[in-house]
C-alpha cells in the first residue's frame, strides 16, 4: 500500500514536472523554428550612438520591415523585443539605452518580414565591446602658421554602456605632411560634448597639410579613419585683413575725405559756383510731358476735309424747273452754271482748326488753289476759315462767308456728321488734274453763289439735294498758274480714278460720279 | 663582517623591493596587453549562436570587488584563472571546427601571462600555499570545474563550447581590472 502510494506520488510528480518545462519552454519564442538566414551585422559608435546594423545576404527575400530581439549567454533568459525597433523599414537600431552590461555577450535576433508575413530571421552573437568607433566630423581653417581644427560633438554625448566614450578609445588627430605622420594624441580630460577647437601650430608657411582625425581602441586594427582634409597655408593668410591692406584702406579713406573737404571749401569760397540752371534740353522735369505734349501751335489753318459721297449716276437734267422737280432728285444733279462748266460737288467739312498741321498746310494750299481757281460763278468751295456761323441767325444777316459756311455746314447731312468724325468716311481721292479742274469762288461771286447757297438752304430738308447744291467746277480747263498747286492736292475717289484715265481724253465724256471733262 | 652582511641584506631587500615596483609595473603592462591578446584569439572562435543550452556558471562575485585586493592577492587570483582557463581549453573541441592554431596561440598567450607571475609568486612562497586555500581560489576552482563539467554533460558539443567561449570571455576583464591593481 505505501509502495503503491509512493509510486503514484513520483508519476504524479513526474507529470508536473514535465506540465512545468513544457510550460516553461512553451511560452519563450520558439526561434528554433524558422530557418536562420545569413545576415551581416555591424556594431558600431556613430555620433556617440551604439548602432546596430545589418544586411540581409539572400537578396531573394528583399524584407520589407525588420523587428529585433536580443539575449545574453550568460543567462537562460528569453529574448526581448527593442521597442523602437519594432516594425521598421530600416536595416539599423539605436541600442545606446538598451545594451547596458558591458562585459557579455549579446545574441541580436532580428525578424525579417515581407509585409505581414515572417519571411526569416538573422542571429549573431556580438562580445559588448566588439565594436568599431566611427571618427567624428572636424573642420579646418588654415592661417600663416597654424591650423585650427573644429571637431563636432554633439551637445549631450551619451555613456556607452554606462562608460564615456574615453574609456574605450583616445581621440588622435593626424597631420599629414610630405608623407611624415605625426600624431597629436589628445588624451582630452574633458567630455566630449559640444565643439572643439584644436590647433595644429608650428607649421611651415606656405605648406600643404592634410588633417585626419579618429578614434584609437585597444584594439588598433579596428581603427576608422575619417576621410583626409588638406589645406594650402598661404603666406599671406591671416585672418581678417593683412596689415598692408588695411593701411591702403585708411590712406584711401584718408584721400576721400580730403578731396570732398576741399570740394566744400572752395565752393563755400566761390571759387566753385554749382548752378543749378540746366539748360533746357537738360531739364527733365517735364520729360514725360513733352514726350506726350501737343504740337506747337501752328498757323491758323483751316482744314477742309473732303468727303465723298456716293452719287447716283443721272444724266444732266437740263431743267431747271421749280423746287418741286429739284426735290424730286435725291441725288445730287450737277447744275450748270452761268459759264458753262458743269460743276460738281466734293462735299467738304470744316474740321477743326489746325489739328493736323501738315494735313492742314496741304489741305490749305488745296483750299488756296481752289479759291484762286474758282474765278468763275457757279463753282463754290469755300474754305470755311471762321467758326461755324449760329445757325439761328436769320440769313440776311450773316456775312457772305458765313452763308457759305452755313451752306457747307448745312449741305452736310446731319446724320452722317457723327460719322465724318470716323477715319472710315474719309476718302482720299486721287484725281488727275489734267482732266478736272478746281474753282474756288471768290467774293466777288457771291451773288452768284447766294442763289445756290439759297438753294441750299432751301433744300436743308433734304439732305442729298443739298449735296448736288454743292458743286465743284469739274472739267477740263487749263490753268496753268495754279495746276502746280492744285496738282499738290490729291483727291482719291474710287470710281474717279478709274475714270482718271479715260478723262484724259479730250473727249467729254461721263466719268461716272458726276465728272464732266470739257 | 656581521655589518658588511647586514648591510648587503639590506642592499638586497631594498634592491628587490624596487625591483618588484619596477616588475609589478611591467607586469601590469604586459598583463593588460596578453589579456586583450586572449580576448582577440577568443573572438576569432567564431561559433555559430545558439540559445538552447545556456546556463548560469555563477562566476564568484568576490572576485569582481578587486578593491579589496592587494598586488600579490590579485596576481594570485589571475594566475588561478589563467590556468583554469588553459585547463578548459585542453578539451575535446571538435565539434566546433575552430582553427587549431588560434587555440595554439592562445595556449602561448596564457603560458606567457602565468610565467611572469609565477616569477613573482616564488618570491613567498608560504602566502602562496595560504592564498591555494582561501575561499577565493576555492570558489574560482569550483566555477571551473562547473564549466568542465558542463562541457562534459553536453558532450563536448559545439552550442556548449559556444557557451563556455562566452563564460571564458567574461573572465578577461576581471582580470583586467585585477590587473589594476598591481598600481595600488
Amino acid at each position: 500500500m505505501f509502495s503503491n502510494y509512493n509510486v503514484s506520488a513520483i508519476t504524479l510528480l513526474n507529470l508536473y514536472l514535465m506540465v512545468y518545462v513544457s510550460v516553461l519552454f512553451g511560452t519563450s519564442p520558439t526561434f528554433s523554428e524558422y530557418s536562420d538566414e545569413s545576415c551581416t551585422m555591424n556594431l558600431t559608435i556613430q555620433n556617440f550612438q551604439l548602432i546596430l546594423s545589418w544586411e540581409v545576404k539572400n537578396r531573394s527575400i528583399q524584407p520589407t520591415h525588420y523587428t529585433l530581439w536580443y539575449t545574453i549567454m550568460s543567462k537562460p533568459e528569453d529574448p526581448k523585443i527593442v521597442g523602437n525597433c519594432t516594425n521598421i523599414t530600416k536595416p539599423s537600431c539605436d541600442l545606446t539605452d538598451v545594451w547596458e552590461i558591458m562585459d557579455d555577450h549579446y545574441i541580436p535576433i532580428v525578424e525579417l518580414y515581407k509585409g505581414n508575413s515572417m519571411v526569416g530571421r538573422c542571429m549573431n552573437s556580438f562580445w559588448a565591446s566588439d565594436f568599431y568607433i566611427e571618427p567624428p566630423r572636424f573642420e579646418i581653417v588654415g592661417f600663416l602658421d597654424h591650423i585650427n581644427v573644429t571637431l563636432e560633438f554633439p551637445s549631450v554625448t551619451p555613456k556607452i554602456y554606462g562608460k564615456e566614450i574615453q574609456e574605450y578609445a583616445s581621440l588622435v588627430i593626424e597631420k599629414q605632411w610630405d608623407k611624415i605622420v605625426k600624431l597629436n594624441d589628445l588624451k582630452l580630460n574633458r567630455d566630449f560634448s559640444g565643439n572643439f577647437t584644436y590647433i595644429l601650430d608650428n607649421l611651415i608657411p606656405n605648406t600643404n597639410y592634410c588633417v585626419s582625425v579618429y578614434f584609437e581602441p585597444l584594439d588598433v586594427e579596428k581603427i576608422i579613419k575619417s576621410p583626409i582634409k588638406c589645406i594650402f597655408l598661404q603666406p599671406d593668410q591671416e585672418s581678417g585683413l593683412s596689415i598692408s591692406a588695411k593701411i591702403g584702406i585708411i590712406i584711401t579713406g584718408w584721400i576721400v575725405l580730403f578731396f570732398i573737404s576741399s570740394i566744400l571749401m572752395l565752393r563755400r569760397t566761390g571759387y566753385i559756383c554749382l548752378k543749378n540752371n540746366f539748360p533746357k534740353v537738360l531739364n527733365f522735369h517735364n520729360f514725360l510731358a513733352s514726350m506726350f505734349a501737343e504740337p506747337p501751335p501752328s498757323e491758323a489753318v483751316d482744314m477742309l476735309e473732303i468727303i465723298h459721297t456716293n452719287k447716283k449716276k443721272k444724266l444732266w437734267n437740263y431743267s431747271y424747273g421749280d423746287e418741286s422737280d429739284s426735290e424730286e432728285e435725291e441725288e445730287e444733279v450737277p447744275k450748270a452754271s452761268a459759264t458753262g462748266y458743269t460743276t460738281h460737288g466734293l462735299m467738304g467739312k470744316h474740321l477743326s482748326q489746325a489739328p493736323d498741321p501738315s494735313a492742314s498746310s496741304q489741305e490749305s494750299q488745296c483750299e488756296d488753289s481752289a479759291v484762286e481757281e474758282s474765278d468763275e460763278p457757279g463753282a463754290e468751295l469755300e474754305p470755311p476759315r471762321e467758326a461755324r456761323p449760329d445757325p439761328w441767325q436769320p440769313e440776311s444777316s450773316r456775312s457772305p462767308r458765313e452763308r457759305r459756311e452755313r451752306v457747307l455746314q448745312d449741305s452736310y447731312p446731319r446724320h452722317n456728321s457723327s460719322s465724318t468724325d470716323e477715319p472710315g468716311d474719309k476718302v482720299i481721292f486721287n484725281v488727275n488734274l489734267n482732266s478736272v479742274f478746281l474753282r474756288v469762288l471768290d467774293d466777288e461771286e457771291t451773288s452768284e453763289v447766294l442763289p445756290l447757297a439759297e438753294d441750299t438752304i432751301d433744300l436743308e430738308e433734304d439732305p442729298h439735294r443739298i449735296e448736288s447744291s454743292l458743286l465743284m467746277a469739274s472739267g477740263e480747263r487749263t490753268q496753268p498758274p495754279h495746276h502746280s498747286s492744285s496738282s499738290q492736292c490729291l483727291w482719291t475717289e474710287e470710281e474717279s480714278s478709274d475714270k482718271t484715265d479715260s478723262s484724259g481724253s479730250d473727249t467729254d465724256a461721263d466719268v461716272g460720279d458726276g465728272y464732266i471733262m470739257r | 663582517m656581521t655589518n658588511g652582511c647586514i648591510l648587503q641584506t639590506l642592499l638586497l631587500l631594498c634592491f628587490s623591493t624596487t625591483a618588484l615596483s619596477i616588475s609589478y609595473k611591467a607586469l601590469r603592462l604586459y598583463q593588460s596587453s596578453g589579456s586583450v591578446t586572449c580576448q582577440e584569439l577568443l573572438l576569432q572562435l567564431n561559433v555559430r549562436p545558439c540559445l538552447e543550452d545556456r546556463i548560469n556558471f555563477k562566476l564568484p562575485e568576490k572576485i569582481k570587488h578587486q578593491q579589496q585586493f592587494k598586488k600579490k592577492d590579485a596576481a594570485f587570483l589571475i594566475h588561478e584563472m589563467l590556468q583554469n582557463i588553459f585547463s578548459v581549453f585542453t578539451n575535446d573541441f571538435s565539434s566546433t571546427g575552430w582553427n587549431k592554431t588560434i587555440v595554439e596561440n592562445l595556449f602561448g598567450e596564457l603560458h606567457k601571462q602565468m610565467d611572469r607571475l609565477e616569477t613573482i609568486l616564488k618570491e613567498k612562497p608560504e602566502e602562496s600555499l595560504a592564498w591555494r586555500n582561501s575561499m577565493a581560489i576555492l570558489h574560482l576552482k569550483s566555477y571551473y570545474r562547473r564549466l568542465q563539467r558542463y562541457l562534459k554533460d553536453k558532450e563536448y558539443s559545439s552550442c556548449a563550447w559556444m557557451v563556455v567561449r562566452a563564460e571564458i570571455m567574461r573572465n578577461f576583464p576581471i582580470i583586467s581590472k585585477l590587473t589594476d591593481c598591481f598600481q595600488n
